[in-house]
């Protein structure tokens, strides 16, 4: 659906690349997760992958090619969902309750009142929301606040679906709720997920891309990074394995590369 | 190329990036209020977002950030700001077309061009104040507009002298704190504002 | 049960107490101006109106006509600007009191406003309680950095760049985030738009708007001829 093709990317005044010599594609029915630390170009890929450089960074130099499928109208922001790091800039900051929100896309988008309708309550029921319809988007905490942007851009059942760090301000009941969503909207849908701690990843990641200083390092499966001999001491381990750990009074750090064999054990023993 | 019709600039100006930004020049006047008086200086300063935003998004946006600006006043402060509104139209398109024909390429440049629009919101101004207000804005220079009056002028010139002797500084040093800002903005985010990239 | 006034019969109202203020005869500008006094009892926030009346419309209107005498000008001079003052400004109070930016838009929706505008007017509202907030943050921010306020002139001057520095960054910033987000709201998504909520016009409200309306140019003509 989506395909780089040795694809290189530089902001305007930048030195350095954002991302560099990127070929991987990304299909429809897949969970593609993108893991590296800060500065890795986690968000550019997203961008990226949105059709949102071009536009949005005027000036800057783009190397390769990215090819969407025109099958799934990939290009049209109806058939996009993007879930930002920010969720507080994601919301329309117009609506008074959280059900107007999660309509609200779909009625600039011209979609019918009916199917409005049944997709708001079916996304009220997804993540559990009902008790929050009639409260005003502002007075929501945090996790509540991300769980209604990504729950507003679900509703517009993307094509493609990107997730710039979602889990940032998640509880684990709400992560679990985002992981069994994400297995439900995968049957019709590319998904991609950008981590750092990678909670989403290790349930529901098929194929996992590691970047570091844009560039990639390892392409392939939980399994197989697990396996490898990289270092990917700047990934975080998922919420509830680190909280399990400290129980157990067996965690030193919560680092990917301290802990694999920890990881090992769980994938093993799930 | 054919030169794009007042329409398509229009439609260009108030879309994309620029419709968030013309909420922030819309939001830094109404909050410059608090700000000049936390600061006690003696100035309004209340339309250096909407200058702002004619520089950085054009005369369009400047347009409407002027305009909506006094609704928004109107609606959250007092509801008199709304008769002002052609004003701050005017101060928005003005700002945003010196801009384009480089009357923001230097400070001295700024200067001037402020104390020509503040001369210009004088005149535009003065009708308004005039028929609506009889003079009495209750703002705090009222009292010149007595002065001039006691003067033997009417009440229309006594409002333009008035407005002579406040706005010219009011917009001269609006315009020379826009210069500033912009000089002062990182390039990250300089390449991304639409008319600044496209000069 | 009170039934709620729509927008634009209100703006229908306001527009006929313009049209009288400057082309109405001076009989019917002061019994427009009663009947602008008596609608308030329609409205809720008729403390927060009466307030407004007795304290800021009556006050400059008397100062109206006493400094127009006081300048020269005849009695009657003065009354024509008190009362083109307060037939213009009143019904301002009686619009922004009686009608929340929520439900004018939902009445704007009614008239197909383009979805941007529509977008805008509601956002520049909830933008200054954004940039308040961040002001207010910076502001402390700035003071445990050792700003001090009470300074000289010159100094007063050049604590406007720490003070709206950064509450202009951060809006930017956050500003062209937005507009990124924009895109896949659909605001700016060609074709008609389907609206959950809208406040059509009941058929008491189009006789009301009709009426004033007619009201209007009957003023308008009446100047004329």
């Amino acid at each position: 659906m989506i395909t780089f093709k040795d694809y290189s990317y530089r902001y305007k005044s930048s030195p350095r690349f954002a991302l560099e010599g990127l070929s991987v594609e990304i299909r429809a029915g897949e969970v593609f997760s993108v893991v590296g630390s800060s500065e890795a170009g986690k968000t550019t890929f997203a961008y990226a992958a949105a059709g949102l450089l071009a536009k949005h960074f005027p000036g800057s130099k783009a190397f390769g090619s990215i090819g969407l499928s025109t099958s799934a109208n990939a290009g049209d922001p109806a058939n996009i969902g993007f879930v930002f790091q920010d969720t507080a800039i994601q919301l329309s900051g117009i609506t008074e309750t959280v059900e107007e929100e999660i309509a609200f896309s779909l009625e600039q988008f011209g979609i019918p009142e009916a199917v409005i309708r049944e997709r708001t309550e079916e996304q009220l029921s997804m993540f559990d929301m009902h008790h929050l319809r009639n409260r005003h988007p502002k007075s929501l905490s945090g996790g509540e606040t991300q769980i209604l942007a990504i729950a507003a851009e679900a509703a517009k059942h993307p094509r493609v679906f990107i997730l710039d760090e979602p889990t940032q301000a998640l509880d684990s009941k709400n992560i679990r709720l985002l992981a069994g969503a994400i297995r439900e909207w995968k049957k019709s849908a590319a998904i991609i997920i950008t981590e750092e701690r990678i909670d989403l990843t290790y349930s529901v990641g098929d194929r996992i891309l590691f970047l570091e200083h844009g560039s990639p390092r390892f392409l392939g499966s939980l399994d197989e990074m697990v396996n490898s001999h990289l270092d990917f001491s700047t990934l975080e381990l998922p919420e509830w394995i680190s909280a399990q750990l400290l129980l157990e009074r067996r965690v030193v750090s919560t680092s990917l590369k301290q802990s694999v064999r920890w990881l090992k054990e769980y994938r093993t023993s799930v | 190329m054919s030169k794009p019709t007042v329409k398509q600039q229009f439609l260009k100006q108030t879309s994309g990036a620029s419709l968030p930004l013309i909420a922030v020049g819309i939001g830094i006047n109404l909050i410059m209020g608090e700000i000049t008086s936390l600061l006690k200086i003696p100035l309004y300063l209340d339309s250096v977002g909407t200058i702002f935003i004619g520089v950085i998004c054009g005369p369009y946006a400047g347009l409407m950030c002027g305009l909506l600006s006094n609704v928004a006043a109107g609606i959250l402060l007092n509801p008199p700001w709304l008769f002002f509104a052609p004003v701050a139209m005017l101060i928005g398109f003005f700002s945003g077309y010196i801009a384009s024909k480089g009357g923001f390429s230097t400070i001295t440049k700024a200067a001037l061009f402020g104390v020509l629009q503040g001369i210009i919101s004088a005149l535009a101004s003065a009708p308004i104040a005039a028929f609506v207000f009889g003079g009495l804005t209750m703002g705090g220079t009222d009292f010149l507009v007595l002065y001039f009056r006691s003067m033997g002028n009417n009440i229309l010139n006594s409002v333009f002298y008035q407005g002579l002797a406040a706005d010219p500084i009011d917009k001269c040093c609006s315009y020379i704190l826009v210069f500033l800002m912009i000089k002062r903005l990182p390039a990250s985010l300089r390449n991304r504002l639409p008319q600044l990239n496209e000069r | 049960m009170r039934r709620t006034i729509h927008p634009f019969t209100v703006l229908s109202f306001a527009l006929l107490s313009f049209f009288v203020a400057v082309a109405g005869r001076r009989p019917v500008q002061i019994a427009m101006f009663a009947l602008i006094l008596a609608s308030s009892l329609l409205i809720d926030n008729k403390i927060k109106f009466w307030k407004k009346v007795i304290l800021y419309i009556l006050p400059v209107s008397c100062l109206l006509v006493m400094l127009n005498r006081f300048f020269g000008a005849t009695m009657d001079n003065g009354i024509d600007y008190a009362l083109r003052f307060a037939l213009l400004v009143t019904p301002l109070f009686i619009l922004f009191y009686s009608i929340p930016a929520g439900r004018m838009s939902l009445a704007l929706r009614t008239v197909n406003m383009p979805a941007r505008l529509h977008y805008l007017f509601l956002f520049s509202l909830e933008m200054v309680t954004l940039l308040k907030d961040i002001l207010q943050n910076v502001r402390i921010a700035q003071q445990l950095r050792g700003l001090r306020f009470e300074q000289n002139p010159v100094k007063r001057w050049k604590n406007i760049f720490p003070m709206l520095s950064p509450v202009l960054l951060i809006a930017i910033s956050q500003g062209l985030e937005r507009s990124v987000a924009l895109e896949f709201k659909g605001i700016e998504h060609g074709g008609p738009k389907t609206y959950l909520r809208t406040l059509p016009l009941a058929p008491v409200d189009k006789v009301l708007i009709s009426a004033l309306l007619v009201l209007s140019c009957i003023v308008i003509f009446s100047r004329l001829i």
